[in-house]
């Protein structure tokens, strides 16, 4: 008994030396790369006359925008662009997830409706969009269709929406009232107008990333078993209330993670609105590449900015998870 | 025996009112959504069918088929693009005669999948330029087709008659084919009948299955290694792993695309030397792309790996250590095999992401499948084509995704042999 107290393991046979060693090494491997990889760049950038900092950032831009929630001008400097894109991404994003969740709801309840015509257009929409390039899908719904929309002097009218090649207006709330917009000559008057290019961005992460969600809050219900409906009903609750007070609540624990990673990946495809032109963070950032040369800058300030959001959006939703998460004993 | 004991109740027996009731028209409500939804479904259809049918130029499509299909690849040398499609045939006819021969849904898929395949070259063997004739177009392509499925039963019959051998040589063969391919699109010499084909003349559906291919070949060990790391004991190597896969999955693809572009080449050093011979390193562009995709691939894959692993129970680890397996044993004679076996559907269809994903490379200006789209675009003689070039890429990325989604689906896994 007393021996085994005694005797200690050699260093070289103990497997807690191993690990330590193993973690040694692996850190030496890794700064040795780190600082080989790192050295290499920054010779590169200096043979190339490109020096590194941010002290770019307040000369003067010379580019214009677009599309601008904003104060900006050709004269406004590259931080102010930066600002623009920036705001312009946390729009298209926050936007796109609300009208995607609608969308994406009614979808997936049309798919789980016994009405035949009605889950076969839901379902015949999801194959479709599942199964093509968000990037394939974005051109071709802004060079194919948006660009081919009506004139404005024949704009589609969907109730008080306008629909036409120059833009999409909407009514909104302007000075505390609200305004409809009206075509008048070759502009819209009144109401908030969508550039070709923001419409176009919105409504195609909306249609594309709505087929995905459709799918989890599909899966989601399906998961719940019949028996809780029927339950529900057993004990007298309206469909309306078994849907609102049995089926969700069990629904949303199932439908939650996969719903965030569907939100993540809204806000992350929302950098291909390049693709069509619309002035989003990505994309304000690679002219200012081109202007500038200052890539490594860039590259890591808008990939720190995506994590960010990423990391807060994950936390968000973690914690609602944790509040509907189911109780047990 | 009394047959009318068979037939479920009067009122349960099927027909079509009864079906047109039940699954149109059980409330007024409901009768209204019907007739909104075909108003909604004949307001699609009938104006997207007339414009394909009467306005559409599809001319765009069949005069570039070669561009779609190889990009600028010379045409001299399409022949060893076409060796490529052939050896897929001749090895998934192997495979199939070993292991699906049995599941007839997987062999129609796949089977529909190389009839459209080959098509292809048939419809290639004719010049751009030249007018193309229904009856010339048809030929070739059934030569091609011929040929195929030749090759195809041919693995069969292999597969068939030398089991035992063709099951030893199948795994290599799979694991050759991917550099087998690389060498023959990309040539080794300077001259001959393996001429150097630079990688600025690949293009269309050729690069697009090319980047595909490395992403998933070069993916697929890296995040293995990465899950692996992320549940390993060692806490320094497993915060390296969490920090590697949640930062590549919190930004977006095309930020990683551009780093390998644009960074990836700062990266190396200025000159390399080994004693007499110096050399600048340089990477090329689509190699770039590559490596950019699969790294980002890679966390991805490490994720899904990780779910596999999680899901093997504690008593097969522990009776790996009580038999007393080494580390590396345990891992890939125990654990992998299982996890990876768990995890096929889900893997599966991440590569289908990550070959919808190759599409992001047009933004960095390679000339994929969507970037060649957009060339033929500015065509003057292609004006105005968006929606006929732009839905035929569509199609061809949706039949392709589409084909391994339904595949991975109805796949039936050969289980492990304790639950054979």
């Amino acid at each position: 008994m007393s021996d085994t107290k005694k005797t200690r393991i050699p260093i070289w046979r103990d497997e807690r030396a191993y690990a330590v060693l193993a973690q040694v090494a692996f850190v030496v491997v890794v700064i040795a790369a780190g600082v080989f990889l790192f050295g290499n760049l920054l010779s590169a950038l200096r043979r190339q006359n490109i020096p590194i900092g941010f002290d770019f950032l307040p000369t003067r831009a010379g580019f214009d925008i677009s599309d601008s929630f904003l104060e900006y001008t050709a004269s406004s400097n590259y931080l102010q662009a930066f600002q623009v894109g920036l705001v312009n991404t946390l729009v298209v994003a926050s936007v796109g997830i609300v009208l995607a969740s609608v969308f994406g709801l009614i979808t997936g309840l049309a798919g789980l409706t016994h009405n035949f015509i009605i889950s076969r257009l839901a379902r015949v929409y999801t194959e479709i969009m599942r199964n093509v390039p968000l990037l394939v899908f974005l051109v071709f719904w802004y060079r194919g269709i948006v660009f081919n929309l009506p004139k404005i002097s024949e704009a589609l009218s969907i109730g008080p929406i306008l629909v036409s090649n120059r833009g999409v207006a909407i009514p909104w709330l302007l000075d505390g009232a609200l305004s409809l917009p009206v075509v008048r000559g070759r502009i819209f008057d009144g109401g908030f107008v969508l550039s070709p290019e923001l419409f176009a961005i919105l409504s195609g992460l909306v249609i594309y990333t709505a087929a995905f969600i459709g799918e989890v809050i599909r899966a989601g219900v399906q998961a719940i078993p019949r028996g809780q409906f029927e339950a529900a009903r057993a004990l007298g609750f309206t469909g309306m209330q078994s849907i609102r007070l049995i089926v969700l609540p069990q629904a949303l624990r199932v439908i939650i993670p996969p719903l965030t990673s569907q939100y993540l990946n809204l806000t992350k495809n929302s950098s291909l609105a390049a693709a069509v032109g619309y002035p989003d963070l990505w994309s304000i950032s690679t002219v200012i590449i081109n202007q500038t040369g200052r890539a490594v800058e860039m590259i890591a300030v808008v990939m720190g900015i995506y994590l960010t959001t990423s990391l807060l959006t994950s936390l968000f939703m973690n914690w609602y998870n944790n509040k509907v998460r189911l109780i047990e004993r | 025996m009394n047959t009318s004991a068979a037939l479920p109740p009067l009122t349960e027996r099927i027909s079509i009112l009864r079906w047109l009731r039940q699954n149109l028209f059980r409330s007024v409500a409901d009768g209204a959504v019907t007739v909104l939804g075909i108003v909604l479904l004949l307001s699609l259809v009938i104006p997207i069918v007339t414009w394909a049918l009467t306005e559409a130029r599809w001319q765009v499509v069949i005069e570039n088929i070669r561009l779609f299909a190889i990009g600028q690849y010379p045409i001299e040398y399409v022949w060893r693009v076409w060796v490529c499609v052939l050896l897929l045939a001749l090895i998934c006819g192997v495979s199939w005669g070993l292991w699906l021969f049995r599941q007839r849904a997987v062999g129609a898929a796949i089977l529909a999948a190389f009839l459209l395949l080959g098509l292809l070259p048939g419809a290639l063997s004719i010049p751009a330029t030249e007018k193309v004739a229904g009856f010339s177009l048809m030929l070739p392509s059934l030569a091609w087709l011929v040929a195929m499925s030749t090759l195809g039963a041919l693995g069969y019959a292999i597969a068939a008659r030398a089991p035992a051998r063709a099951r030893k040589l199948v795994g290599p063969a799979w694991i050759l084919y991917l550099p087998v391919c690389f060498v023959l699109v990309a040539g080794l010499g300077p001259d001959g009948l393996l001429a150097t084909v630079g990688s600025n003349l690949w293009g269309g559906l050729l690069l697009t299955l090319l980047i595909t291919a490395v992403g998933i070949v070069a993916s697929f060990p890296l995040g293995v290694l990465l899950a692996l790391g992320r549940r390993s004991k060692l806490p320094v190597v497993k915060a390296f792993c969490i920090g590697y896969i949640e930062l590549i999955r919190g930004v977006p693809l095309i930020t990683i695309l551009f780093m390998a572009q644009l960074i990836l080449p700062l990266f190396l050093p200025d000159r390399v030397t080994f004693g007499p011979i110096s050399f600048r390193p340089e990477i090329d562009r689509v190699i770039r792309a590559m490596a950019g995709v699969s790294l980002f691939s890679a966390a991805y894959m490490a994720e899904n790996v990780r779910g596999g692993l999680q899901n093997i129970p504690r008593g097969q680890f522990e009776a790996a250590d009580a038999l007393g397996l080494t580390a590396t044993q345990k891992m890939t004679l125990i654990v992998l095999p299982q996890a990876l076996r768990m995890v096929v559907p889900i893997l599966v269809g991440q590569f289908i992401g990550l070959f919808k994903d190759t599409s992001l490379v047009t933004i960095v200006s390679l000339l994929d499948l969507l970037g060649i789209g957009n060339t033929v675009l500015a065509q003057p003689k292609f004006i105005g084509t968006q929606r006929e070039v732009y839905l035929f890429v569509a199609a061809i990325y949706w039949i392709f995704s589409y084909v391994m989604g339904a595949i991975s689906r109805r796949l039936e896994l050969p289980q492990s042999a304790s639950r054979r």
